[in-house]
């Protein structure tokens, strides 16, 4: 008899079971146990009286691990806050998302939500400006981290402005990103402002605070200009997943997204190399537009 | 019939192992040879598509005997329906499960 035949114990058995259960989703979780300790009960009944056969037994257990992952797999999934969201605005189509970004989907609020935080930050900073921290050249200083800060961003983020969709729609793109990068600049710079009144030791790191400030807001610019319409400037929806990444030399992979108005589908490659490079704009046929509005 | 279920053959062994009355999940694993992790989440697909049931026996009889109770399936008219065509696909299946001596008798 081996040593390790010593091992498989009644114990081990149990606890290899009581382990699985909390695989098993909670309502079905006691009558899935209750059915394994049951069937573990006659197992040894038939197989527990040979100490050679007791390894067996253990193998009869970590059955019981699969099966709990096979009943995790095929359980609905928990309501959890995306689809509560999702079923509100079922229930409430206009009711804004803040987890979906509904609230930005208009570029106009978006424009309008952004001057807004704007107006809030530069109110907060010049009722304290004239304090004791700030002096004439932090503005300029402070600045001067936006380059540093805008290249990063530009070099991690998968996106290059040029290829955006849609050259006849170009400057309408270019104006409303620029229009978000100026919006973005000025909360930022406000707030870092505001930061640095605070107190004299956030004067001294107030640029690293800008260079955070302008990395995370052109990383938000671009991402966002990725998602939006060319012709609507919308913020595109209905994102799907195409193909397999194992089958990249059969068929493209990456997402696709619609504007909800029907102007058309983008398509983002998940990988460059393969199928064609950077986000290709598939525009439709203007007809399309008026099926988009009878959904 | 364009609607048949149509089964992999460790399911129809399943399948034909309750059906010729092996009805505890650990009879049907001796006796197909197939292992717990296969057979149980197995037999749970087939209780799912409404092939099988599955029912706890009652608590007295199984205290009366000493022994904990324990739960067994059966197959459905659904499940006979499916068991009969896919003996028809895999002609040896009969062959490959015995029949308990109850069912013979």
């Amino acid at each position: 008899m081996s040593l390790l035949a010593v091992l498989h114990t009644p114990s081990l058995h149990l606890a290899i079971l009581r382990g699985s259960a909390w695989l098993v989703p909670v309502g079905q979780r006691a009558e899935w146990l209750a059915e394994w300790q049951s069937e573990l009960w006659y197992a040894w009944r038939e197989l527990g009286d040979e100490r050679d056969r007791r390894p067996e037994l253990t193998g009869f257990c970590l059955g019981a691990c699969r099966d709990a992952l096979s009943i995790r797999r095929t359980a609905p999934l928990p309501r959890t806050w995306g689809s509560l969201q999702i079923e509100a605005a079922q229930v409430f189509p206009d009711l804004p998302s803040f987890g979906e970004s509904r609230l930005l989907d208009s570029p106009l609020r978006c424009l309008v939500l952004l001057a807004i935080l704007a107006a809030i930050s530069a109110l907060g900073a010049l009722l304290r400006h004239g304090g004791p921290h700030l002096t004439a050249g932090f503005i300029p200083a402070v600045m001067l981290m936006f380059a540093p800060g805008w290249l990063v961003a530009r070099v991690t983020t998968a996106m290059s402005l040029r290829d955006s969709p849609g050259a006849r729609y170009g400057a309408r793109l270019l104006a409303f990103f620029a229009a978000k990068m100026i919006l973005m600049l000025a909360i930022a710079v406000f707030t870092v402002a505001f930061i640095a009144t605070l107190d004299e030791k956030f004067v001294a790191i107030a640029s690293q605070f800008f260079y955070w400030a302008a990395f995370l807001s052109t990383r938000w610019a671009l991402l966002d200009q990725r998602q939006r319409c060319p012709v609507c400037l919308r913020r595109l929806g209905n994102t799907v997943s195409i193909g397999d990444r194992s089958k990249v030399f059969l068929e493209w992979h990456g997402t696709e997204s619609m504007c909800l108005k029907g102007h058309g589908l983008l398509r983002v490659p998940e990988n460059p190399e393969i199928g064609y490079h950077g986000q290709r704009w598939l525009q439709f046929d203007p007809f399309c537009a008026g099926l988009f509005r009878q959904l | 019939m364009a609607d048949e279920l149509k089964l992999s053959h460790t399911s129809a062994m399943i399948l034909q192992a309750l059906g010729s009355g092996y009805v505890y999940g650990f009879s049907v694993m001796e006796v197909t040879g197939l292992p717990s992790g296969t057979v149980y989440p197995a037999m749970r697909r087939l209780e799912r598509d409404g092939l099988i049931r599955s029912q706890w026996e009652k608590e007295s009889i199984a205290a009366s005997e000493l022994r904990p109770a324990r739960k067994y399936y059966k197959l459905t008219a659904s499940g006979k329906a499916t068991l009969e065509a896919s003996r028809k696909r895999y002609p040896l299946l009969s062959k490959l499960v015995p029949e308990t001596e109850t069912q013979n008798a």
